[in-house]
């Protein structure tokens, strides 16, 4: 039908151009290029770690050297190898040595990005460290290094820490060295031992007992030098009854040679806490050839360790052109509560394998799993989740729905669940469809006086809206933003 | 493991000339290319997704003599009687076809062993057994995986004996065909049948491959694997009935290829206490074909059973129905593996999957992995898995009108299958339902 | 006539929260007693006590019935007594037709009371009668328990139920929720034709219009756990005039 066919080639036409493809001109340090033990130590010298956090990095290297012929295959995503002694692994602008203390002194073509990547006045204001300027604390990381914190003053009247992994590490050792992977060891898969043993900086939360945190943290990402392996690490500790939401979002400027991410986020909610980790990843997605575009492959894990604790992970992917990502929770204490939500977009020739797992060991736990993946253009999209109930795990309840929507002809969207029961009193119920835009919904919603990217737009953001409100309104309005931005054209 | 893959290597090098159709050559070449992947492949291990629910330990640690002659003799007045439904019945004792039994042959129909048609009629049987990795996935890498299809190798290799049926164009059977396969081994040995349905255009048939491998005193490795061929406009119903001691490792693929119009219905009950895994590959080759694939799991004692069904779409308005029911009580496990894909271009699909278990026990467990990979857009397809134990309030409402909880639990396991009994002709629907019944009994 | 059923003090709890707080009601052979009372006073609970669910833990006090002590008997065998409940919100049971279900059930309980069960042409034969009397095609017979039936039709086949199973003690749980007048009228109907002096009854409800046609003989204030009032049938004229406000100790 002619609407179907518009409704293709505006899909293909949206994704032509990268809103946020530019490259920013910065001078940057880079350690040589290549992995060994010196980079590693050479990266926990910049960092100027204590002989502890060296060795554990040593630790995870010599690990990733054994797992080096392990890297992941299952997934459903295929790329060229990687050749992990082609890549740098430690970049960070000049300013490093001396930071800057005002707006001013910051790099005026940092700020320059900033604004093309259409990051609010008020941000940069906070970033500036202009007091009353609004409620999000962005701790903004430019590659790997971070150059401003904001709102520090203000979260540490409460008692809250809101760092770089780095300074963490000098000012609060015990904290790190209690929970540094402690939901991911070094050694728990391929990627998280690479970044275990490379990461150069990352974000640290820490909400003390009975404190809910006023404001949402939030850490902006950027990939900006050619080849350089971005490694982040964050580590969120909710302590008893306390209460944390955290924002992450990611752009990339444009770049020919695909570039490796594997982060990796570490939650820990202890007794009656919460935590609600939002994430829009808006990577390059490389070109309508495949070419470029951001490798992430990222392990992402929380803890509810306490009773009555809750994690919730919601996820808006439209970038990136592979996507390895399980945002999981293990529900160790009774009563913890596990949530998902995810809208993911595969347009171009991206490939997008994510999903999560839940694993229940406590009694009466309860998890949540929303996905809702689009798959546009050439895109191959993946869900794959594991739900295991633990033969303790008394009357834990699942509940998971994941829907595929696929527009044009070329694109595949695809459905893993993996069940695992050993409990008779638990439940788990899986429901799963796939469908594309009909016809008559497009006409219809045409016929009413939209253009067909408009109407595919809200025929999307209606299909993606139970994830969508979980999202923090900062949030939402990006992630609706991107989504359009994401098919633009595509399907509207 | 490696060592034993090597020696069945070993053994089918010095031994093939003891296989049946060793003069002719395309089967020849079947074997020898059968064996290299197996071979290659070995016994599929952790690595292979579709095998890593639970281990197949005791095929994997033992040696199963690929030719031994058990000696021992059955007593055709023993087996019970012809159901009075059944059209024709093949008993096979051991691996052996030992009575064909019928009152008439009907017109256009061919049924014997595989022996009797490699010796009379050879040609008819080239490129009905396929190769060993025709139906092996190819992921969405492009590349073909034939790893799982490993024990399909094996009997490749190895097959001594099986069933041939042909119906030829617009012959409608009347009544089914029965494929009895009575197993009483007494020392470990390894037993593969290899059987080929073919019905011509318009065709129209219904079988039961009954397989009842008791008194086993040895572990024992069995497979069956059966070719199928639907030509155009032409309706099979292929099922099986699954029971055994917990000396059993059966492995039992049914591999359909479906073409224009037509239809293919299999119904799996296994209450096996063995390790039992049974698959169903179907490939939907000609628009408008559909497939309906219905497994029911009864589990008890230390049983493990597998189910997995695959149907590929890749003609136009072709529709698929997978579902699978599972019950599992003491320490049984069991697992459904479902595949739904849609290649490219086949447009209008309509393909549903569903899987429920029910876990009777706090050491039963299971796995369920329905999955969805779908290449074309105008597509409606749909899952959904639920795994609970029984409602307290369905209980709770039979007692209150009177019913024992024993009976209750047993109403409420019954319904909870019923629905695979369903599509079931009426040929086959009591055999069924006492198979079903018998299990809440035990 | 005298006592067919006793409760005396009973306290009951469900997840550790008291509702039942010290119930008495004595009911006689072939009385019709109806439990009038405020939401979350207890009344779906004492229904659900009477008929062995799980969840209610007895405190204090004890029922008896016929003699018997009911809460020790299984939820079968209180049925096999003779209690029946007409469910609030009927449980849907699919794979299973109905006519399997009262079938299975009855011979149960017939088996239970060391009576001869009915064969297959026998209940049909039963069945037809009780369904048409009910004004019920008989399509349902076949149809799985519950699955697909209308508010109404539940609550007919409740009705259809309990005539099948003869009890000698009805407990119908808001019965009248969810039905039209005509329907209504149906069910009451067929409820009196059920009545006669070996049928005791407890009607629960909020409502005066299923009691305009089963005419009950007692009426009893149920509130915060307790029976605070009890008369005849002018009862519920009064408390359909005042509410709940309006009755001395109901409050």
């Amino acid at each position: 039908m002619a609407v179907s066919s518009d409704t293709i080639s505006a899909v293909e036409k949206a994704t032509k151009k990268y809103k946020y493809g530019f490259i920013t001109d910065i001078e940057t340090e880079f350690a040589p290029k290549g992995l060994n033990e010196d980079i590693v130590k050479f990266i926990s010298k910049k960092n100027d770690e204590p002989s502890w956090l060296l060795e554990w990095r040593l630790k995870a290297y010599r690990q990733w050297l054994k797992m080096e012929k392990e890297e992941p295959k299952w997934a459903n995503i295929h790329f060229p190898e990687i050749d992990f002694q082609e890549a740098y692994y430690y970049a960070a602008p000049k300013s490093d040595e001396d930071k800057p203390k005002s707006l001013d002194e910051i790099d005026p073509e940092i700020l320059n990005t900033y604004n093309k990547l259409g990051i609010p006045i008020k941000e940069q204001e906070m970033l500036a460290g202009i007091v009353g300027s609004g409620n999000v604390a962005v701790d903004a990381v430019f590659d790997s290094v971070s150059v401003a914190t904001t709102f520090k003053s203000k979260l540490s009247e409460l008692g809250i820490i809101f760092c770089p992994i780095s300074e963490a590490v000098k000012k609060h050792p015990d904290l790190i060295k209690k929970y540094l992977g402690s939901v991911i060891p070094q050694t728990d898969n391929f990627y998280s031992a690479l970044n275990s043993a490379v990461y150069s900086d990352g974000s640290f939360v820490y909400i003390p007992e009975g404190v809910k945190c006023p404001m949402d943290l939030s850490t902006y990402f950027r990939i900006n030098a050619a080849e350089t392996g971005q490694f982040e690490r964050t580590l969120i500790v909710a302590d008893k009854g306390s209460y944390v939401s955290y924002l992450e979002g990611c752009t990339a400027p444009m770049r020919d040679e695909n570039q490796l991410h594997a982060a990796v986020v570490e939650l820990v909610a202890l007794e009656d806490a919460e935590i609600k980790y939002s994430t829009v990843q808006n990577w390059y997605p490389g070109d309508e050839n495949g070419k470029g575009g951001i490798y992430n492959f990222v392990t992402k894990r929380g803890a509810c360790r306490g009773n009555n604790s809750k994690i919730s992970w919601t996820q808006v992917e439209t970038g990136s052109a592979i996507t390895w990502k399980y945002p999981s929770v293990i529900l160790q204490g009774d009563n913890s509560i596990g949530e998902f939500y995810s809208v993911a977009i595969s347009n171009k020739k991206q490939q997008a394998d994510t999903g999560t797992k839940m694993v229940h060991i406590g009694k009466n736990t309860k998890s949540t799993i929303i996905s809702k993946g689009i798959s546009a253009g050439y895109g191959q999209q993946t869900y794959r989740g594991l739900v295991r109930m633990q033969a303790g795990a008394e009357n834990a309840t699942n509940f998971s729905q994941c829907d595929s929507l696929l527009i044009g002809k070329n694109c595949g969207g695809h459905t893993v669940p993996y069940i695992d029961s050993r409990n008779p009193t638990a439940e788990v119920a899986h429901e799963a469809t796939t469908s594309k835009i009909s016809d008559e919904q497009l006409f219809y919603v045409q016929q009413r006086g939209l253009d067909p990217e408009e109407a595919v737009a809200l025929i999307v953001n209606g299909f993606a809206k139970e994830v969508l409100k979980k999202l923090p309104m900062e949030f939402a309005v990006e992630a609706q933003k991107l989504l359009g931005v994401s098919l633009e054209g595509s399907v509207g | 493991m490696k060592n034993l893959q090597h020696k069945y290597y070993e053994y089918y090098n010095s031994n093939k000339g003891f296989f049946p159709g060793i003069d002719i050559n395309w089967l020849n070449d079947l074997r020898e290319k059968a064996i290299d992947q197996f071979q290659k492949d070995g016994f599929p291990d952790k690595s292979v997704e579709e095998w890593n629910n639970f281990p197949y330990k005791d095929l994997t640690n033992n040696y199963f003599e690929p030719l031994s002659d058990n000696q021992a003799e059955i007593d055709l007045n023993l087996i019970e009687e012809k159901d009075p439904n059944c059209t024709i019945r093949l008993i096979f004792f051991n691996g052996q076809i030992v009575n064909i039994e019928y009152n008439q042959l009907p017109k256009g129909v061919e049924v014997n062993s595989l022996t009797y048609f490699l010796k009379n009629n050879p040609n008819f049987l080239k490129d009905k057994i396929s190769s060993a990795n025709k139906y092996a996935e190819e992921r969405l890498s492009n590349i073909i995986d034939s790893r799982p299809q490993s024990i399909v190798a094996v009997n490749t290799a190895f097959h001594k004996e099986g069933a041939v049926i042909h119906i030829k164009k617009n012959v409608k059977m009347p009544g089914y065909i029965e494929l009895m396969h009575i197993g009483e081994y007494n020392k470990n040995t390894m037993q593969h049948m290899r059987s080929v349905v073919y019905l011509e255009e318009g065709a129209d048939c219904e079988i039961l491959e009954n397989i009842v491998h008791d008194n086993v005193s040895d572990l024992v490795f069995t497979s069956n694997v059966t070719d199928v061929h639907v030509s155009d406009d032409a309706s099979l119903s292929l099922h099986r009935f699954i029971r055994g001691s917990t000396n059993q490792i059966h492995i039992n693929n049914i591999h359909g290829s479906l073409h224009e119009n037509s239809n293919f219905l299999s119904t799996s009950i296994i209450n096996s206490l063995g390790q039992v895994r049974a698959e169903n590959r179907v490939n939907l080759l000609g628009e408008n074909s559909s497939s309906t694939i219905d497994i029911l799991i009864l589990g008890s004692q230390n049983a493990v059973i597998e189910g997995l069904t695959r149907v590929e779409h890749s003609k136009k308005n072709t529709k698929s129905d997978q579902k699978a029911r599972i019950v599992l009580g003491e320490n049984s496990k069991a697992s459904f593996q479902g595949k739904i894909r849609v290649n490219q271009n086949s447009d209008g699909t309509l393909a549903n999957m569903s899987s429920k278990s029910l876990l009777l026990s706090d050491k039963a467990r299971v796995n369920s992995k329905p999955e969805l990979e779908i290449l074309a857009d105008d597509v409606r397809c749909s899952h959904g898995v639920t795994v609970g134990n029984l409602s307290e309030e369905q209980l709770f409402y039979l007692r209150s009108r009177g019913i024992s909880e024993v009976e209750a639990k047993k109403i409420l396991v019954n319904s909870f299958g019923n629905i695979i009994l369903d599509k079931l002709s009426d040929n086959l629907i009591e055999r069924a339902k006492k198979i079903m019944l018998g299990y809440y009994n035990e | 006539m005298g006592t067919a059923l006793q409760i005396k003090n009973l306290h009951v709890e469900v997840n550790n929260k008291l509702i039942l707080k010290g119930l008495s009601l004595n009911i006689e052979h072939g009385e019709m007693a109806a439990i009038m009372g405020p939401n979350g006073s207890g009344k779906s609970t004492l229904a659900s006590v009477l008929a062995g669910k799980e969840g209610y833990n007895v405190t204090k006090g004890y029922i008896k019935y016929l003699g018997n002590d009911l809460l020790k008997m299984p939820p079968e065998d209180r049925a096999a007594a003779g209690v029946f409940l007409a469910f609030q919100y009927p449980v849907e049971i699919p794979g299973v037709a109905t006519s399997t279900f009262v079938r299975t059930s009855l011979n149960a309980q017939k088996r239970n009371r060391g009576e001869a069960e009915l064969d297959a042409m026998q209940f049909l034969k039963l069945a037809r009668e009780k369904a048409k009397q009910l004004e019920m095609s008989e399509d349902f017979f076949q149809r799985a328990v519950n699955v697909g039936f209308s508010g109404g039709e539940k609550k007919r086949a409740e009705v259809f139920q309990m005539s099948m199973l003869e009890p000698t003690l009805a407990i119908l749980d808001e019965t009248d929720s969810g039905l039209d007048i005509d329907a209504l009228k149906i069910v009451a109907e067929g409820v009196n034709r059920l009545r006669d002096d070996k049928l005791s009854g407890i009607v629960i409800t909020h409502y005066q219009r299923l009691l305009d046609y089963l005419q009950p003989d007692t009426i009893h204030i149920l509130a915060e756990g307790k029976i605070v009032k009890t008369g005849d049938k002018s009862l519920a004229l009064l408390l359909e005039e005042k509410g709940y406000q309006g009755i001395d100790g109901a409050n």
